[in-house]
């Protein structure tokens, strides 16, 4: 088992900050060489890891990562209901007649003759 | 939480999802789970913060969702049968031999759980020991000893494992 003390080597291979001091001291210690070195070796065989997901991971995740209000056309749910307006819109021009709602009356045409009543007269006495 | 402007979250995804995956690997011992896992962190990542960036706390934030999603799935797999073990698990893309891979894998799982999960977040995952305490809630000083801690475990295991293979 390492020393305690070494704890700073540990992080000395892993970059972090540390003390001088306390460096200079530790690295005279008998053993503290070849434990540094021991400590590089792990590092080094941990931060080889290379491992990967599957090729195609990143083409599938791509896609559902884009906030809702930036989704294109294609995917987001507005598309339906621009769809659907327009495929009423095309219904209505293309219903057949007797579908189709009646039209108003037009109004009536305006009057060329005009006849007088007058209820005072023998109208049958020629 | 810190919500920083910038880059769109495939940018995010496309710097940080290798070291989450494999950080997510090593903790979990099964490639499938660790898609699944990193997709989920990012889809995270889009739901709570959809301006984060790639500024340095970024990262941090991530592995501590990816940190929080293990102990869901820890707290689920209680109440389940035991997947593939950390031990058995094959990956997808890892050189070197069969033998020392297995050895690695046996030595990661002989440590203590946080020791290992703070191992792993610094030496597979790329983080600082800064990085590493903001994301487990600890000191940077404690972050320092459980990785040394884990470093003579591993060295023992795997000193072990050396001299049973040498003969």
């Amino acid at each position: 088992m390492m020393q305690s003390e070494f704890e700073i080597l540990s992080a000395l291979v892993d970059g972090e900050p540390v003390d001088p001091a306390e460096l200079d001291r530790v690295l005279a210690l008998p053993g503290a060489r070849r434990t540094l070195v021991e400590l590089a070796d792990l590092r080094r065989t941990f931060a080889a890891d290379r491992a990967l997901p599957r090729p195609d991971f990143a083409d599938r995740v791509r896609p559902t990562l884009a906030p809702p209000g930036s989704r294109s056309f294609g995917e987001s749910g507005w598309r339906w209901a621009v769809i659907a307006a327009a495929a009423m819109v095309a219904l209505a021009l293309l219903l057949p007649p007797w579908l189709a709602p009646a039209p108003a009356d037009p109004p009536p045409p305006p009057p060329d003759r005009v006849l007088r009543f007058d209820p005072d007269l023998e109208w049958t006495a020629s | 939480m810190k919500v920083m402007p910038g880059a769109a979250p495939t940018l995010l995804f496309d710097r940080h999802h290798l070291a989450i995956y494999r950080f997510l690997l090593r903790s979990t011992g099964e490639p499938e789970t660790a898609e699944d896992l990193t997709q989920e962190v990012f889809l995270r990542a889009v739901r709570s913060a959809p301006e984060l960036d790639g500024d340095p706390g970024a990262r941090a934030w991530l592995f501590r969702v990816a940190r929080n999603l293990l102990i869901d799935r820890a707290r689920r797999s209680e109440r389940r049968p035991p997947s593939r073990s950390l031990e058995t698990a094959p990956d997808h893309a890892t050189p070197g031999s069969a033998g020392l891979r297995l050895e690695l894998e046996r030595a990661l799982a002989a440590l203590d759980p946080t020791d290992r999960e703070v191992f792993l977040m610094s030496q597979v995952g790329g983080l600082s020991y800064a990085e590493v305490a903001e994301c487990t809630g600890s000191s940077a000083a404690a972050v320092r000893s459980r990785i040394f801690r884990a470093r003579c475990r591993l060295r023992q295991t795997l000193s072990g494992a050396d001299s049973r293979g040498g003969g």
